[in-house]
């Protein structure tokens, strides 16, 4: 009797520590799986067949740190936070942050109208915000997730590539922060493979051939 | 004193606390789910790709994870209530959802603290074993983690890991003082029980006596009763004798002999 009222309780509880366990690493593989980089570039992309003009054509003169952001996503949040925590502790460096905007049939003032620009002019007033209409820089920059974050030197050579968030929406310390904090400390840090990005896409699948064509 | 009597009262007062800690966690496993809905709602309603939106997977795991954790013990609490099955259940439970509340607030370290939380609650039971089962959840949790998803560990800075291992020990030196708290309780618990047994045989012993005093006053009081019926009888009888005696003066022509 004993053994089979155990083994009436063990079956359903087994079955629903199962469904969590299963239902758990879905939840976290969305988390933990970071999003595209885009092409691999090792400086600061020349190419001049883009039909666009702006500050991001010529090469920086001196250190350059640029931020893609999408200015909806949730995970910017945490972007923004340890963005603006470690260029406040290490100031010297430009920054460039490309926001995404639709190319167009949106309403732009909308678009643009985001509490993490504002977070960033307030407490970086030097930064440059730029409207990346359709993430066309997202996509020539090869930073194709929101979040993405591009350090030049002054001679245009890529110093880092990568996010600064330990998972969607992470505030923790990570490897990408603390490579960033090192390298605008003006310490040297060894090249390295690009930390993951979390974050939003910020070009669709969709476009990704159409803007390849273009290129 | 039988030591039958204050097990009895002692696994009573025990059941009556599991119950009502159940009872408490029904409710708190209802609150936290929504809880979670609403920290999901605001922090990350939407995901997007490029221009296009759609619900957040936070929004969707807090609302079917969570929905998830907490059935099972809330069928059990209302099925089964005071079982130690269900409190164990509970505490996997419980854990589960401090771990969504990690998940859905991006992985914040101040959420963790619902991880403590979660642990003192338990200890309500003032059952050991399940702050054991909680502390495994978080355990397997962190394992499972690193397993999955090495990058949660490896992607950090050595700093970061041996913070996680600070937290585990925070974790350690809080259930040990627990576990030392639910046996304290439980031994509290069969002391009062056995002293509310000493109380309740020292107050049947009492009342045995009482009972006895009621008894042998009752039956004095039936004597005196019976006495006073008879006295009362004689009296009437000796009224009915001088009713008598003056009817016979009368019949002689005498005045009657007795005031009646």
């Amino acid at each position: 009797m004993v053994k089979l009222r155990l083994k009436s309780q063990a079956l359903p509880g087994t079955a629903w520590i199962a469904a969590c366990l299963v239902g758990t690493y879905l939840a976290m593989s969305y988390d933990f799986t970071p999003g595209k980089l885009g092409p691999q570039r090792t400086g600061w992309p020349m190419e001049t067949d883009y039909s666009y003009s702006g500050i991001l054509m010529e090469p920086p003169t001196k250190t350059t740190v640029l931020a893609f952001l999408h200015p909806r996503c949730a995970c910017t949040r945490a972007t923004v936070k340890q963005l603006v925590k470690t260029l406040e502790a290490h100031p010297g460096a430009d920054l460039i942050v490309p926001v995404f905007t639709p190319l167009a049939g949106a309403d732009q003032q909308a678009w643009e109208h985001s509490e993490y620009v504002k977070t960033i002019r307030a407490a970086i007033p030097n930064a440059t915000i730029i409207w990346d209409r359709g993430g066309i820089q997202a996509w020539r920059f090869g930073a194709l997730t929101s979040g993405t974050i591009l350090v030049y030197d002054g001679r245009g050579q890529e110093l880092f590539r990568g996010g600064i968030t330990d998972r969607r929406g992470g505030e923790r310390e990570n490897l990408g922060l603390e490579r960033l904090a090192r390298l605008l400390a003006g310490e040297q840090v060894a090249e390295a493979a690009p930390t993951p990005v979390f974050g939003c896409p910020l070009v669709a699948p969709a476009q990704q051939p159409k803007m390849e064509a273009e290129k | 004193m039988s030591a039958a009597h204050a097990e009895k009262i002692f696994r009573s007062h025990l059941t009556t606390i599991e119950r009502r800690t159940d009872r408490m966690f029904f409710w708190l496993l209802i609150g936290q789910w929504l809880f979670a809905i609403g920290i999901a709602l605001v922090w990350s309603p939407r995901t997007w790709i490029a221009q296009y939106w759609s619900v957040n997977q936070h929004v969707i795991a807090a609302t079917v994870l969570g929905g998830l954790f907490a059935a099972y013990p809330l069928y059990l609490i209302i099925r089964k209530p005071g079982a130690p099955y269900t409190r164990h259940m509970i505490a996997i439970g419980q854990m589960l959802q401090s771990a969504l509340l990690v998940h859905v607030t991006g992985g914040r370290i101040e959420t963790h603290f619902h991880v403590f939380g979660s642990l003192a609650l338990l200890s309500f039971y003032r059952d050991w074993r399940v702050l054991l089962t909680g502390s495994a959840v978080v355990y397997v949790d962190h394992v499972l983690l690193g397993l999955w998803f090495p990058l949660s560990i490896y992607g950090v800075p050595a700093a970061t890991i041996w913070r996680a291992v600070e937290h585990a020990f925070w974790v350690v030196f809080e259930v040990v003082f627990l576990v030392m708290a639910c046996r304290t309780g439980i031994q509290e618990l069969r002391a009062i029980a056995e002293r509310e047994a000493a109380l309740r045989d020292s107050n049947q012993d009492l009342e045995g006596r009482v009972e006895e005093r009621t008894a042998a006053l009752q039956e004095k009081i039936t004597e005196l009763e019976l006495l006073n019926q008879v006295m009362m009888g004689r009296e009437e009888r000796i009224l009915e004798l001088k009713r008598e005696a003056n009817d016979l003066c009368k019949q002689v022509g005498t005045p009657p002999k007795y005031r009646v």
